[in-house]
């Protein structure tokens, strides 16, 4: 039984899917967080959460392997029950639930404090829950197709954003490791956050056409994701004073601000809306599987009802409370912690109980 | 049903867009292009600004107006009130700091919003006026465009010939907050006639003036910041012949084609050291006394790089006397001696004032002119 066998997914998409995914708040912030915790040697922390993460995202591959055709939330179910299954699920669709209001609240916050300084952030909200409807309600197919899309319309931004690289400073890096490896090791726990998103593989992993290929699918993901994130830490690292970039929130948007042409002035205005394309295939791609999971608990074949449930709350949620920058950040927090939790917890310890389950089936058929 | 469902979501959707509260209509804002800060005699803050007028009826092209105030954005409640419209601050092209202002080494911290506020232009020429800024302000040239865009050219065009930096907010406040740099802006001054390019204006670490240094000293130092940038011209004399009678100097001038800085760092007799070759490709653009370059270009070309050296020896002693490091040494000692530096960090200019630079100039001539 091919239960996902209509929303294929090619080995391109899935990677981007997942690229996309990665690709979140963390481009606009990590290039402080680094730099708070490790100075301008901060950059070589990123190759440790790589490392870590391309490390777990191929047990999550292998992991999903053995059971090619069924989602986490179905494998939950073989192996914890019928109810503490779907109690798995739901937790499993307030994780991917959390992580897509993190982003796009941010998402908010930022046009807030950037462009649209008298816009109700719920507005902002409503304005972007409009097109999220559109894309999410498609399917998995047209939100891969989507982030695929938005790949190729962002590719210009990195060599654009290279125009900074006039005032650079390669002073800035030299002594490499400055203090020994210590805080090196100890910034990266800030990598983590930002590579959050190859665990979707949990649920991506059935979609794809050529599971040979998912390993090297993830692990392309990753690499891609740490480019990214290599490439903006160290134009800011070149462009800022090692001191001066922790006065900034989002020092890669402080970046765009620089950049100035004659005939054109205030870049970073109009440049900011890109960036709501690479924070929004975080935001699809977590919101959908945060109403698929519910679906799936619930038994309904339609995501859609659950997603205008969803986008609704967080709407009235917006309207009564606009959350402060310090509630932004403890619900980043909280997001990271979970994040710990589901994505690189999990697998390690599901791995086992899975292989068992596998045995136990594989002996069964034979 | 469909259709009609459609309908009304595109009705919505366009309704909408217009509902964003902050769209503003070029003729309700008031545009500052230069905003100036100064302090009076009883250390008040005066905020000046400069904006564009566009109407047909106005004689006037332009407005200016001066208010008192604590803040920067308290004064634009001042300007609100007497302006034409809306004062916005994202076109500023130049933020003019005038003399008693930068006498107060806390003065840095008024520059808060234009870093907080998103809307605010961070690419604003940083300008030190010798001088009150309500003279700048108040001075109407007939024969110049509108004075804001006449000294963001004038800065501009300057800038292109190295006889001053251009330090933009962003700049400024990276210089601010570099331990290993201390910032120079722009130096102008009201004259009678015109406003005048000074210079480049050295501030200390806390931003406090600490001297002018000259457009032709301005050339060398931009040359040890930016290597080469725009034109660089430079005249020297060369000390050939002792005639009194001769209103003619004996100088020469010439493009610097190109510039190859090397430094190199190091820490030797419980001081830093810096060794800076300079390797200069010119060509001589103007020579105002005989010489046969076929056979003794060498020896011009030495009797230049000694000139050269003098004239940085200099600048360098006059930098470290006024306690700042315009050229930015500290850089180097950090990447280079990155333990010595750590236990100065916090005083750079005081440990630069007591190191040793060694200024080493290779100059190749590169070309002669059309004239043998």
């Amino acid at each position: 039984m091919r239960k996902y066998a209509y929303h294929e997914l090619s080995l391109l998409q899935y990677i981007l899917l997942i690229h996309g995914t990665q690709i979140g708040i963390g481009v606009l912030t990590l290039p402080r967080e680094l730099a708070e915790h490790a100075g301008t040697d901060g950059w070589l922390s990123m190759f440790f959460g790589w490392g870590v993460s391309v490390l777990v995202s191929l047990v999550i591959t292998n992991m999903m392997k053995l059971h090619p055709d069924k989602t986490i939330t179905d494998l939950l179910t073989l192996l914890l029950g019928k109810w503490l299954g779907k109690v798995a699920s739901i937790l499993m669709s307030v994780y991917c639930a959390i992580a897509a209001i993190v982003v796009v609240v941010n998402s908010a916050f930022i046009i807030n404090v950037w462009v649209l300084s008298q816009t109700p952030g719920y507005i902002i909200f409503m304005l972007f829950a409009i097109p999220i409807y559109i894309i999410i309600q498609g399917g998995l197919r047209i939100i891969a197709r989507y982030s695929e899309l938005v790949f190729y319309l962002t590719l210009w931004m990195p060599l654009l954003l290279a125009a900074a690289l006039k005032d650079a400073n390669w002073l800035h890096f030299l002594p490499i490791i400055k203090e020994g490896w210590q805080p090196i090791l100890s910034a990266s726990i800030y990598t983590v956050l930002p590579f959050l998103g190859f665990e979707l593989a949990y649920f991506v992993y059935p979609f794809l056409k050529k599971k040979q290929h998912a390993s090297l699918g993830i692990v392309v993901a990753n690499t891609l994701t740490l480019l990214v994130y290599l490439h903006v830490t160290i134009i800011c690292f070149a462009f800022f004073s090692p001191d001066e970039i922790k006065q900034y929130t989002w020092p890669t948007l402080n970046l765009w601000k620089v950049i100035e042409y004659s005939f054109l002035e205030r870049i970073d205005i109009i440049f900011l809306a890109f960036y709501l394309f690479i924070l929004s295939t975080t935001v699809l791609t977590y919101m959908y599987f945060a109403v698929f999971c519910t679906t799936q608990v619930f038994g309904n074949r339609d995501h859609r009802k659950h997603l205008i449930v969803l986008l609704l709350l967080i709407f009235v949620c917006l309207w009564f409370y606009t959350p402060s920058f310090m509630d932004l950040k403890k619900m980043t927090d909280i997001w990271s912690i979970a994040g710990v939790g589901f994505a690189f917890v999990l697998p390690v310890l599901l791995f086992g109980p899975i292989w068992l389950l596998q045995r136990k089936a594989g002996g069964k058929k034979a | 049903m469909r259709a009609l469902l459609r309908m009304i979501w595109s009705t919505v959707l366009v309704v909408m867009l217009s509902g964003c509260m902050d769209r503003i209509y070029l003729e309700d804002a008031t545009l500052s292009l230069m905003v100036g800060l100064d302090v009076n005699e009883k250390n008040e803050l005066l905020v000046y600004m400069t904006s564009p007028v566009f109407s047909e009826e106005a004689k006037e092209k332009s407005e200016e107006y001066g208010v008192r105030a604590s803040t920067i954005r308290e004064s634009r409640m001042g300007f609100d009130e007497i302006v034409t419209a809306l004062t916005v601050s994202g076109k500023i092209q130049v933020l003019i700091l005038g003399q008693r202002l930068l006498q107060h080494p806390d003065w840095f911290r008024l520059l808060d919003v234009v870093f907080r506020d998103a809307k605010f232009s961070v690419n604003a020429r940083m300008v030190a006026l010798d001088g009150p800024v309500s003279e700048m302000f108040e001075y109407r040239p007939k024969d110049k465009p509108r004075l804001a865009l006449h000294v963001t050219k004038l800065i501009d065009t300057a800038n292109y010939r190295n006889l001053t930096v251009k330090t933009r907010a962003q700049e400024f406040h990276r210089q601010m907050f570099e331990p290993g740099i201390t910032p120079t802006i722009t130096e102008l001054r009201k004259e009678k006639r015109a406003v005048k390019v000074m210079g480049t204006a050295m501030l200390t670490e806390n931003g406090v003036y600490a001297g002018l240094i000259e457009p032709r000293n301005t050339l060398l130092l931009q040359m040890m910041l930016h290597e080469k940038q725009g034109e660089i011209s430079v005249t020297i004399p060369i000390q050939e012949q002792n005639d009194q009678k001769s209103i003619v100097a004996g100088k020469i001038s010439f493009f610097v084609k190109g510039v190859n800085k090397k430094v190199k760092t190091t820490y030797r007799d419980g001081k830093f050291q810096f060794d800076v070759q300079m390797g200069l490709d010119v060509s001589i653009s103007e020579r105002m006394f005989p010489y046969n370059m076929e056979k003794d270009y060498k020896k011009l070309e030495k009797m230049m790089e000694a000139e050269l050296r003098k004239d940085y020896d200099l600048l360098v002693k006059k930098c470290q006397a006024a306690k700042t490091d315009p050229f930015g040494f500290g850089l180097y000692a950090r990447a280079y001696e990155y333990k010595r530096w750590k236990k100065i960090e916090n005083d750079w200019p005081k440990a630069f004032s007591e190191a040793e630079v060694h200024f080493k100039p290779e100059v190749s001539i590169k070309g002669n002119g059309v004239t043998k």
